[in-house]
């Protein structure tokens, strides 16, 4: 049996298209049934089959393009204007509105829409149909289990990641917030890149996708702020030291800027307006050890310097934390990269430059403070973030009178509550916000909300409504979350509970000092009364140093007596 | 009868709280008006189109109907918008404390 079939094409006809056409059935070949290979035929014994009686199902996984929106909306303010009339020429106007108050359909109409209004203004008048009439009622939110919920999301839109370093809230409500960014890890490998952005945004809260303004620095901004007094104005301070000023109303751009040679040596670390009749005053602290003040409206040089040190030939300490309330307008906190506290009261300049250091031992923290906040509702107590823990501070006192326990990652950053006296917050390196809830229990978390994997770096609650919070990572993203009203609405009687509970924490705090200021004292009289055993103890010990002259000096007498001897006795021999 | 008109317009004035009368075409021009210049017409120019745009909601749920009145509570002021086909009868009231 051999099937061939002898396929011939003339090379003229190669290329040439394909004409199909219909033919009747012909069989090639056929292949009858035989029984010649039964015997070879096997039933396969055992036979395995599978069987299952789910449905198979694929999984399969797509993600969709991000739509980006953009806001834009025109102002259309005079219109309706008909074509022979010139709205910006008044005579026009005026004669058009004098034809169109003689139209006869203008009284009528008016006449029937007057006592319309009318009945609603007197409705108003007499009664408050929008009345609360539940007002005052407190709602106990503490049986709520604590919680939050992202929001939204701002990505630095630059390609190389920078840290948001800072982030604060417009004054006047949770609308826009100020973010910073820029590198501060040493020698950073992205510093290489010549193209190392600078810019830092103002974002609008409602608008994820694009800021809604940009700063160009001369240098990447560390700290940001909004002046509380006129809103559209910041101060921000950048990582080669300079301080710059700037009016969104604008540009971008600089308005004012300092010179290197009268600013910050190092990253300006923080920078808060402070309070002045000119709204225009502002202070500045960098780890260079400086701590500058500025007026905005001349940044040429600082109006005031003051080196932060521990004493007068003590160390320098370079700042890296600095709060300023506007209800203690003397008083500036500043936390160190050396973990101390530093208070600074200008009106006190006379002692140690108006410096106070707090605790240089026990009770500062291990490694930099990279945060330090005055408590919103009781303004003496203030609290600081470094190593792992948050401690809590009174103003008076040199040592922490509350401290967190030691949190399973390093902490970076954190604040108060705005409208909660006992609530704060804290971002830690393994993308956690940890909530304290001091009001609640003061041994454990309150709440942990996990945000990002990358470590966080800043955080800000608004101002207002003390609702949102705005935490920024390393990698420049910041993310816009929602706390539970039981974490922002003050609870009944909170305020008074946790001013007693702070000074609880202060009267032991002062105890113990007092203790040990007592204990001292009782050990330098005994050391007193010891002093004069050591008197007798010294005597006696010189009277033994002399005994073993004596018993030295006769040893050696001895021996020479010996050797004489002996040297006589060979003379003789 | 303008005096008629002026009377009613008079009288709503007259109601405690009242910090603005407009009277508005229904092109949004401002016919009358006791704000000042940028006010009238950010008010004109607004509440024109949100008159428009209520009349449509209200024909479009039932084609028989007609909107008859709205006001707007702010935390600040009440405005309180009479449509007409042709005019609108714009009060701007203060709210009682």
């Amino acid at each position: 049996m051999e099937v061939a079939y002898l396929y011939t094409k003339v090379r003229s006809e190669f290329g040439k298209q394909t004409n199909f056409s219909d033919q009747d059935t012909r069989i090639l070949h056929t292949i009858p049934q035989t029984d010649e290979f039964e015997d070879d035929y096997i039933p396969r014994n055992p036979v395995c089959t599978t069987v299952d009686t789910c449905p198979t199902y694929s999984e399969h996984e797509t993600n969709t393009d991000r739509l980006v929106t953009k806001a834009s909306s025109i102002r259309h303010a005079e219109g309706g204007w008909p074509k022979d009339v010139d709205p910006t020429e008044p005579a026009d106007v005026q004669r058009y509105r004098k034809k169109a108050e003689k139209d006869d359909d203008y009284k009528a109409n008016m006449k029937a829409l007057g006592p319309i209004i009318s009945r609603c203004m007197r409705q108003n008048n007499t009664i408050d149909i929008y009345e609360e009439y539940f007002a005052g009622e407190d709602r106990d939110w503490s049986s709520e289990p604590p919680s939050a919920k992202g929001l939204a999301v701002f990505r630095d839109p630059n390609e190389i990641k920078r840290t948001a370093t800072s982030i604060n809230w417009h004054p006047e409500g949770p609308t826009k917030i100020a973010v910073s960014y820029s590198i501060l890890n040493f020698q950073d490998p992205k510093f290489s890149n010549a193209r190392l952005p600078v810019e830092s945004y103002i974002w609008d809260v409602t608008n994820p996708n694009t800021p809604d303004q940009a700063l160009t620095p001369p240098s990447p901004l560390c700290c940001l702020r909004f002046n509380p007094k006129s809103t559209d104005t910041l101060v921000g301070g950048s990582y080669n030291g300079l301080v710059s000023f700037y009016d969104l109303r604008k540009s971008g751009a600089p308005q004012e800027c300092s010179v290197i040679e009268k600013s910050h040596h190092d990253p300006v670390y923080d920078c808060f307006w402070i309070s002045s009749k000119t709204g225009n005053q502002c202070a500045s602290v960098s780890t260079d050890g400086n701590m500058l003040w500025w007026d905005t409206r001349r940044l040429g040089e600082p109006v005031d310097a003051l080196q932060l040190s521990t004493g007068k030939d003590g160390a320098v300490l370079g700042g890296s934390a600095m709060d300023y309330h506007k209800e203690v307008p003397t008083k500036y906190v500043v936390g160190t990269e050396q973990g101390i506290v530093l208070a600074i009261n200008l009106r006190n300049r006379k002692q140690n430059n108006g410096i106070a250091v707090y605790d240089q031992n026990h009770g500062k923290h291990h490694g930099p403070i990279y945060a330090i906040h005055r408590n919103q509702t009781h303004t003496k107590f203030f609290m600081t973030v470094g190593d792992w823990t948050a401690r809590v501070w009174m103003e008076d006192l040199k040592t922490p009178i509350m401290t967190t326990k030691y949190h399973s990652a390093y902490l970076t950053s954190g604040c108060w509550s705005s409208t909660r006296a006992g609530v704060f917050f804290v971002t830690r390196m393994d993308g956690i916000v940890d909530v304290w809830d001091y009001f609640y229990r003061q041994n454990e978390v309150a709440y942990t909300h996990k945000v990002g994997d990358c470590a966080l770096s800043s955080i800000a609650n608004d101002a207002t409504t003390g609702r949102l919070l705005s935490v920024g990572d390393v990698e420049g993203t910041v993310a816009l979350m929602e706390v539970c009203d039981s974490l922002a609405t003050p609870q009944h009687n909170e305020k008074s509970a946790i001013g007693a509970m702070l000074e609880r924490e202060t009267k032991q705090e002062k105890n113990l000092e007092l203790r040990e200021r007592d204990l001292r004292r009782a050990r330098d009289k005994a050391k007193g009364e010891t002093g004069e055993t050591e008197e007798e103890k010294e005597a006696k010990a010189q009277a033994m140093e002399e005994q073993l002259r004596a018993v030295d000096a006769d040893f050696l007498n001895m021996i020479k007596e010996a050797e004489d001897d002996e040297a006589t006795a060979a003379a003789e021999e | 009868m303008s005096s008629e008109v002026e009377e009613t317009l008079k009288r709503i004035q007259s109601h405690r709280g009242v910090k603005g009368v407009l009277i508005v075409s229904a092109d949004g021009v401002p016919i009358r008006s006791n704000l000042d210049d940028d006010e009238t017409q950010t008010y004109a120019a607004l509440l024109s189109q949100l008159a428009t745009k209520a009349r449509n909601v209200v024909r479009v749920l039932d084609d028989q109907d007609e909107l008859a009145f709205f006001r707007i509570r702010s935390n600040k002021h009440e405005i309180m918008v009479a449509p007409d086909p042709e005019y609108l009868l714009i009060v701007v009231q203060e709210n009682v404390k």
